[in-house]
């Protein structure tokens, strides 16, 4: 017997390229839009609560909610799609939404004294992107390289989120099973487009943060995600993946990288591969900024590691007019107080490097001072934007600026915390290795600026994109860095930043510029 | 009120601990009543710092400046309070649950509910169920006060208000932390969520039937 079609279809007509997308009756607009492969990369994962679901309804607006309307302020026209249940036929226009610049790619990188006929991949395996590298070892080089959003994004934005919905075996074996079909089609994809066949991989290498490990090993959290933040996993040299799970021949060897601790993962310990961070010499800094900012430091012969919680402020996220580092972000600005804009058109938000830039410019000019308050009063709020003549939402505001604030001090407390446990002064650093998801676009100055990273001279600061992945790439079939890597949980000290007596102080005397 | 009063509000304010100490000392030369001073002087400055910090022109080490400032001035003060001429406006046990470790929020906000006139029982961070149990046996508080600064967390404050309220069905709870919000608190049976210190003030205040004025 069929059942009676008493679900109604609507249409959801895409401006301006006129897509149409079929939505159930009461759907939430947000998941059909995922399910039309159309998200919004970095967000609260439909809580309300970011404001970067934001959609411009070009039909009759539904009516808001109170907490839409607060999010949304000026921007009236415009509703949250998270929050959104489709009632009607409409069109929609989505103003920060583009194909999503996911490439992770990594230029010169060489294979030198490798030679072999097989090839291997290399993964990094982030919480938002999945980067794929295929070496083709007689020649030596990279041959293809693909990234891909981490299906388990769909699931949960966050780490935090995952773990939760981790406690429960159903939603914690539909995220393992996610993550393994998300590597095992990136995989496939690799393979078709460098057209060799399965059984030519013979190594895989692999980096993820702790919790991406758990999942993929078919582990709930087993408490990472509640202080002390533990891993049954740290410390352990060998962690085990069968290929089959990521279609790969029983022949395929596969290494994943060590976890330190519950937020020191494989990315991490494969970034310090990269680096050279566990070689003993000299004074060495290395970054990776992130929501969760993991700080290396190679120091009088010791290597200490901590991490930090910056929050996403450095993504945009949870800014008025933040946004990823995509077409018509503010990337930085110029001495002049010009904006930067990426792809050269119309600004439409500022990025996590522009908001650094930003900040820094506004600070050097007086206009922010000491203590983060923009002296510059606009009609009683306070704010500021470098074009104030066309878009009205191009604002920095004083609650940006203590969010800024709070992000850029747990990175700056990190590093001195751990520049204290080595016996060090900041200043006696002979290099800062930044690398991170949106590192590549920080310019030194400005970072040295706001208080983000030690005063030192500008050329002792470098950027690497990419580390966790070309971590990866070192140890693809190389023993003598796989051996190295197998060696860090046993070098590096872990320092915890929550059990530092003196935490809130330093962590508050860096907030200030 | 004496003018002095108004002086070591705007030292408060103005970050300036040794204009408090000197102030404060000047009170006790001039014979006025440190209670007085402590109420309608310190605690009234800090009642406006925490104003300029909701409004976000001062921030959290402006805030923490001025409430050493303040200290300053009640060291000097509090030993020569007649007993009980301070009016306490309650207690208040405050604590971050069990699984996190963030505690600079709670640290502020009980700085804020402290300078306001209650008395604050600090269970510190990493906070039990059972620990919150026996500060409500051992000090019998009116209001009991939850942070968590995270999602992994935030969930077992239901379980938390629920056996509070079981073992005391007077007490008030108020919740708050950055993944908290109204709509939560209402969830899990919690009478009040402050988005930030000076919130926390106004919701003790409201709870407790007093005149933030006072
Ligand atoms: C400082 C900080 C830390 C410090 C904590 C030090 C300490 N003793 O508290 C350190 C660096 C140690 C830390 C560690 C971690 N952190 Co942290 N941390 C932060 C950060 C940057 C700021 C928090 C803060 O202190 N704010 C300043 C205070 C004044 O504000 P507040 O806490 O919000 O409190 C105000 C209000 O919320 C309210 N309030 C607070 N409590 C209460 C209670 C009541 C009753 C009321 C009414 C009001 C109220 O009033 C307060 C004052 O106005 C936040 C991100 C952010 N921007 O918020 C992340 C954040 C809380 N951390 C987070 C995480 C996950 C971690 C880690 C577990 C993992 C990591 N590395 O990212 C680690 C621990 C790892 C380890 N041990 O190895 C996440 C939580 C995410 C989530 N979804 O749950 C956050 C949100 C960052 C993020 N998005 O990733 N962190
Ligand atoms: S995803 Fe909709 S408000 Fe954050």
């Amino acid at each position: 017997m069929t059942k009676l079609r008493e679900n109604r279809e609507y249409t959801v007509l895409l401006n301006p390229d006129g897509r149409e997308i079929k939505v159930q009756k009461g759907q939430n607009l947000r998941s059909a839009l995922a399910s039309a492969g159309i998200f919004f990369p970095q967000n609260c994962t439909g809580k309300g609560k970011c404001g970067h679901c934001r959609v411009l309804f070009e039909t009759e607006l539904p009516p808001v909610q109170k907490r839409e309307a607060e999010l949304l302020g000026e921007h009236t026209d415009y509703r949250l799609a998270c929050l959104q249940h489709i009632q009607s036929d409409c069109e929609i226009s989505i103003p920060r939404l583009q194909e999503w610049r996911i490439e992770k790619n990594i230029r010169d990188f060489d294979f030198a004294g490798r030679v072999s006929r097989s090839f291997g991949i290399a993964i990094d395996l982030g919480t938002t992107v999945i980067a794929f590298y295929l070496a083709d070892f007689s020649q030596g080089i990279i041959t293809e390289q693909y990234s891909v959003l981490n299906p388990q994004v769909h699931q949960g934005g966050d780490v935090m989120t995952r773990l939760t919905l981790a406690r429960k075996p159903e939603q914690r074996e539909a995220l393992t099973a996610s993550v393994r079909q998300g590597l095992t089609d990136g995989i496939k994809k690799l393979l078709a487009t460098a057209q060799i066949a399965v059984d030519s991989i013979s190594t895989v290498s692999l980096a993820g943060n702790t919790t991406m490990l758990h999942l993929l090993l078919g582990r709930d959290g087993e408490g990472l995600e509640i202080a002390p933040f533990r891993s049954p996993l740290e410390g352990r040299k060998k962690l085990v993946l069968d290929p089959a799970w990521i279609g790969l021949s029983a022949r395929t060897k596969c290494d994943l990288f060590p976890v330190l601790t519950g937020f020191i993962g494989g990315d991490t310990t494969a970034a310090i591969i990269a680096a050279d961070m566990d070689l003993p010499e000299g004074h060495r800094l290395l970054i990776d900024l992130g929501t969760n900012g993991e700080i290396v430091l190679t120091a009088n012969g010791d290597i200490l590691a901590t991490s930090t919680a910056a929050g996403p402020a450095f993504e945009g996220v949870g800014m008025a007019a933040g946004m990823p580092a995509l077409q018509g972000a503010i990337e930085g600005i110029s001495d002049e107080g010009d904006p930067f804009v990426i792809g050269g058109g119309e600004p439409v938000g500022y990025c996590g490097s522009g908001y650094i830039s930003t900040i820094a410019y506004l600070h050097k000019a007086g206009i922010i001072d000491k203590t983060g308050l923009i002296r510059q009063d606009h009609e009683n709020i306070r704010r500021w934007t470098p074009i104030p003549q066309s878009r009205q939402d191009l604002y920095l505001t004083q609650d940006d600026v203590r969010k800024f604030q709070l992000a850029k001090a747990a990175i700056a407390a990190g590093i001195e915390i751990l520049c204290e446990q080595a016996g060090l002064d900041p200043a006696q650093l002979d290099e800062i290795i930044v690398t991170g998801s949106f590192g590549n676009r920080v310019t030194p100055k400005s970072a040295v600026a706001v208080g983000l990273i030690p005063d030192i001279p500008i050329e002792k600061i470098t950027f690497m994109d990419n580390a966790a992945g070309r971590g990866a790439l070192l140890c693809l079939g190389n023993s003598h860095f796989v051996r190295r890597a197998a060696d860090l949980p046993g070098k590096v000290k872990v320092v915890n930043l929550g059990d530092h007596s003196n935490f809130q102080d330093i962590y508050v005397a860096n907030m200030s510029f | 009120m004496s003018e002095l009063y108004t002086k070591l509000s705007d030292a408060v304010v103005a970050m300036k601990a040794d204009d408090v100490k000197q102030l404060a000392q000047q009170v006790l030369a001039e014979g006025l009543a440190p209670e007085q001073a402590i109420e309608q002087g310190l605690a009234a400055g800090m009642n406006r710092v925490g104003e300029l910090f909701a409004a976000k022109e001062y921030f959290v080490p402006e805030v923490l400046v001025c409430s050493r400032a303040m200290y300053a001035g009640f060291d000097i003060l509090k030993d020569h309070v007649v007993e009980g001429a301070i009016n306490n406006k309650g207690t208040i046990a405050i604590g971050v649950i069990d699984g996190d470790f963030h505690d600079i929020g709670k640290n502020i906000v009980k700085l804020m509910l402290e300078a306001a006139g209650f008395r604050m029982i600090d269970l510190g961070k990493n906070v039990t169920l059972d620990r919150f149990s026996e500060a409500v046996d051992r000090e019998n508080p009116r209001i009991i006060a939850l942070s968590t600064l995270m999602t992994t967390t935030m969930d077992s404050m239901l379980e938390i208000t629920a056996k509070l309220l079981q073992k005391k069905p007077d007490l008030k709870v108020i919740v708050g932390g950055a993944p908290v919000d109204t709509d939560f608190a209402e969830s899990i049976g919690a009478h009040f969520y402050g988005g930030d210190a000076r919130a926390a003030v106004i919701g003790a205040h409201q709870l407790l039937g007093l005149s933030l004025e006072a």
